[in-house]
């Protein structure tokens, strides 16, 4: 399995604990980078910030972003990864508890890549985080690098 | 030489001459007033009413008649008579015409036929001018002319009039002696517009006067030379003279002059004396007042005025004999003691310089005055009415122009009644100007309506309003005009927009709560299970047993905010309507249902092609509700029946999904359809208790009904319209 790393961005502890402990249980390894709002994403992708000079060699497998974040809001952060050639093709799965025709319309159209909603119960929650894994990590063929 | 040195018998001889020349003179006169005077139309013939007065007509004639048998006798009575009707009846004869400016007709009285032979259509057509003679009709000219230049001079008595006498040719070509009075007609400036004329047939006296001034002569001439004896016997004989041509004259005419009194019999005309006591009233008065002609001759007029209406009334008997000639309007009293008001036209009567009396006509009044009274009655009764709407309102016309508006309408829209009385009112926006127009028409054909719309304030200020609308039609159908009332209902408006904001952003707040509740609930959810997982060897059965409880709660709670966020989406959301087979989707329901449960022994009875006109999605999520409770609440018995189909019920289609469940007591049918409203208890049947809220809020949406009929125990049938 390759080691590329998983970016979360997600701002609720509670939220990414349970998350780390989904993928824990799927038994998938990839690195697990957290960022708390949409910035601190921004920054991480394009080295800037807190990130500047440290920048990644590699862009992560996917990333899992959440909608209502603190700052830059996960659909600007969204298209600022579209708008930009070295990230536009990274897949984006949106996960949030936003069941709103209109931000699930949204956020396709910005070019996400899938469309999760988060379940109360954490045995759903597991099963969808495994499956996401499976195939964004396994099935998937990625693009080509930058 | 002393007359009186003449014998009788000379005297006697000569008289008797005189006399018998007289009498020949006058027999000759009568031969034209006959010929002339014949009547030839039938309009006074007597019918109905009249025979009353036709006899006395008669009667009268038989009077005269006798009375000039006996020509001594004729007495005071006679002469009196005859004053009175020659008043009356010359005045009807007299052709009454008016001329403009440039001396063309512009009314002829009917009695031009009478006079000159010429209907009123030929005489229309002449030119006044070329019915004199040359002699007469330069004296007209010249006339007209002087009182022109009198005219250009300067101001003059409003009523001044010319007389002149002229020589008119008449049909048949012969020539009549008219005696015209002309008065300039004014305008309101008192500028000349044209002139009214009164021309009177003086031919039979003007030859009468030539005779008489010639017999006079003779006469005169015969005293000069004779006795002082023959004075007074040609005085007598000279009023003798006078009292027949004034009889035979009265004979002459008396038909023709009954006939016009009969005319005009519903008014009463009377004579009074210088004492203002009555010389003669006609017998219409019985008619009028109750009074015979009888029990009113000889009294005083004012003995019948209402003691109000005496001392103007005296007044105006005095200007009347200063010469204005007015109606006047009083009150008088009948015979039964009612009141009655009456209107009176009269002018004095001169005898030789003297005056004598005056003469009228008096007309009952009561009844018009009386209406008047209503009217204005009810007038005020309306327009006090239409005053204390404390909405505005506007009266329009049935050409669109204001006639009313109330104090309420001038507070509101600021212009003033003058600002707007008469002519259409210019404070419709453009936008609502065709909507208005379609009102109006709308106005003209129905009774009442309620219409709403946006006016302008004289300051430009938009208000929203609700118009009610009412029309008038007179007996015709045809429209008189409408009355409209404005409701100012912007405040109403803003208040609906505001709620509809409010409710708007509450649904905003609700359905953000319900998301950020969630969140919460999945870490509870979460952790417990982790402390289940992680830790669960260090808690007993029971410590396991409630974190259990608290992740299903928990799950429940998040069971409810979904269902809450679906009720909230089922309101929000865009309807998109199109035609939707209710039937297929009613099977793929079932489908599912017995899919998830397919121990369950159901029996679906489906109705085929029932099609509806709606929004699919929502019709899916309606009928998902009604088949998922039906399943539910069947669950509890060994097999069962699902039935879904339509019947046609007041002319629209309704459809229904019945069940053999459970049921429930109708007694709580009314809250059935309350958002988390539960007919049975969760551990019997689980749910939120937002289905059905679901299911009525989506039939609403699609503007129809939904309702339910149960038994306990015998299953539920819920019927809808869409």
């Amino acid at each position: 399995m390759p080691s590329k790393v998983i970016l979360l961005v997600e701002d609720n502890p509670s939220d990414i604990g349970l998350t780390r402990r989904a993928f824990d249980k799927s038994r998938i390894s990839n690195e697990l980078v957290v960022a708390q709002d949409g910035q601190e994403a921004l920054d991480y992708l394009f080295g800037t910030g807190e990130w500047a000079g440290k920048a990644p060699t590699e862009l992560p497998a996917v990333i899992l972003l959440d909608l209502k974040l603190p700052r830059v809001d996960g659909l600007e952060v969204l298209k600022r990864i579209r708008g930009d050639d070295r990230t536009k093709r990274v897949p984006v799965v949106i996960l949030t508890s936003s069941r709103e025709q209109q931000d699930t319309a949204e956020c396709y159209d910005l070019g996400a890549n899938s469309y999760i909603r988060k379940p109360v119960d954490f045995v759903q929650f597991a099963e969808a985080v495994q499956q996401l894994g499976l195939y964004w990590l396994v099935l998937n063929e990625p693009p080509p690098a930058g | 030489m002393n007359p009186y040195d003449k014998s009788k018998e000379r005297l006697v001889e000569e008289l008797r001459a005189a006399h018998s020349k007289i009498a020949d003179l006058e027999s000759r006169l009568e031969e034209p007033a006959r010929g002339r005077g014949t009547p030839h139309d039938d309009q006074g013939s007597l019918e109905g009413d009249d025979c009353h007065s036709s006899a006395q007509v008669l009667q009268t004639h038989d009077i005269l008649q006798q009375g000039i048998a006996d020509r001594t006798r004729i007495g005071d009575e006679l002469a009196q008579r005859e004053r009175l009707y020659r008043t009356l009846v010359e005045t009807a004869k007299d052709v009454i015409w008016t001329v403009d400016l440039e001396m063309r007709y512009t009314y002829v009285s009917p009695s031009i036929t009478e006079v000159a032979g010429y209907t009123v259509d030929e005489i229309m057509a002449m030119y006044p001018l070329d019915l004199l003679t040359s002699e007469s009709r330069e004296r007209v000219i010249r006339a007209y002319y002087e009182e022109l230049a009198v005219e250009a001079a300067g101001p003059r008595e409003k009523y001044t009039s010319r007389t002149e006498e002229v020589e008119c040719y008449c049909k048949d070509g012969s020539t009549i002696w008219v005696q015209m009075t002309m008065t300039f007609l004014r305008d309101e400036a008192g500028q000349p517009i044209g002139i009214l004329g009164i021309s009177r047939d003086i031919t039979q006296s003007k030859k009468a006067e030539a005779e008489l001034v010639k017999s006079h002569a003779e006469l005169e001439r015969l005293v000069d030379d004779r006795t002082a004896d023959l004075a007074g016997a040609n005085e007598s004989l000279k009023a003798e003279i006078a009292e027949k041509r004034q009889a035979e004259e009265a004979l002459g005419h008396s038909e023709e002059k009954f006939r016009n009194l009969v005319e005009n019999i519903n008014d009463v005309i009377f004579s009074l004396n210088t004492l203002g006591c009555f010389t003669y009233i006609s017998p219409a008065i019985e008619r009028l007042s109750g009074h015979t002609a009888n029990e009113v001759a000889g009294q005083p007029f004012l003995r019948f005025v209402h003691p109000d209406d005496v001392v103007p009334l005296q007044d105006s008997l005095e200007r009347t004999l200063a010469g204005e000639m007015e109606p006047y309007e009083f009150r008088v009293f009948a015979k039964d003691g009612t009141e009655l008001t009456v209107c009176t036209y009269s002018r004095p009567v001169w005898e030789d310089g003297k005056l004598v009396g005056l003469t009228g006509i008096m007309t009952d009044v009561t009844k018009r005055k009386q209406a008047e009274a209503d009217r204005w009655e009810s007038d005020a009764h309306l327009r006090a009415l239409m005053a204390a709407i404390p909405e505005p309102l506007v009266v329009y016309g049935h050409e669109g122009n204001v006639t009313f508006v109330n104090d309420a309408f001038v507070e509101t829209y600021g212009w003033s009644p003058e600002e707007i009385l008469g002519r259409p009112l210019d404070f419709v926006p453009p936008e609502e100007v065709e909507g208005t127009l379609e009102a109006w028409q709308r106005a003209m054909r129905e009774e009442r309506f309620l219409y709403q719309t946006r006016r302008f304030t004289k300051e430009r200020k938009l208000l929203d309003v609700e118009l009610s609308t009412s029309a008038w039609f007179d007996r015709e159908g045809k429209h008189r005009a409408s009355l409209v009332i404005h409701r100012d209902v912007t405040q109403r408006k803003r208040a609906e927009e505001d709620l509809r904001k409010a409710h708007a952003e509450l649904e905003a707040f609700s359905y953000s709560v319900s998301h950020d509740l969630r969140s919460p609930l999945r870490g509870i959810d979460g952790w417990s299970l982790a402390l289940l997982e992680d830790c669960g060897d260090r808690l007993d059965n029971r410590g396991r047993q409630y974190l259990e409880i608290v992740r299903s709660e928990t799950q429940r709670m998040g069971k409810l905010i979904d269902d809450m966020l679906d009720l909230s989406r089922v309101t929000r959301a865009d309807m998109r309507r199109e035609q939707v087979d209710l039937s297929a989707l009613v099977r793929s329901i079932a489908d599912r249902l017995k899919a998830a449960e397919p121990e369950r022994l159901v029996e679906f009875v489906i109705q085929e092609g029932a099609m509806a006109y709606g929004d699919a999605r929502l019709l899916e999520i309606m009928l998902s509700n009604l088949l998922g409770n039906a399943w539910k609440f069947t669950g509890k018995q060994p097999c069962a029946r699902i039935e879904f189909g339509w019947t046609q019920a007041e002319g629209r289609k309704t459809y229904f999904v019945r069940d053999d469940g459970a049921g429930f007591d109708m007694a709580y049918a009314r809250k059935l359809f309350g958002a988390f409203r539960r007919m049975h208890k969760t551990s019997d049947f689980p749910g939120a208790g937002v289905g059905l809220a679901t299911v009525q809020r989506i039939i609403h949406r699609h503007g129809g009904r939904v309702w339910a009929e149960a038994e306990v125990e015998k299953g539920a049938t819920f019927y809808f319209t869409i």
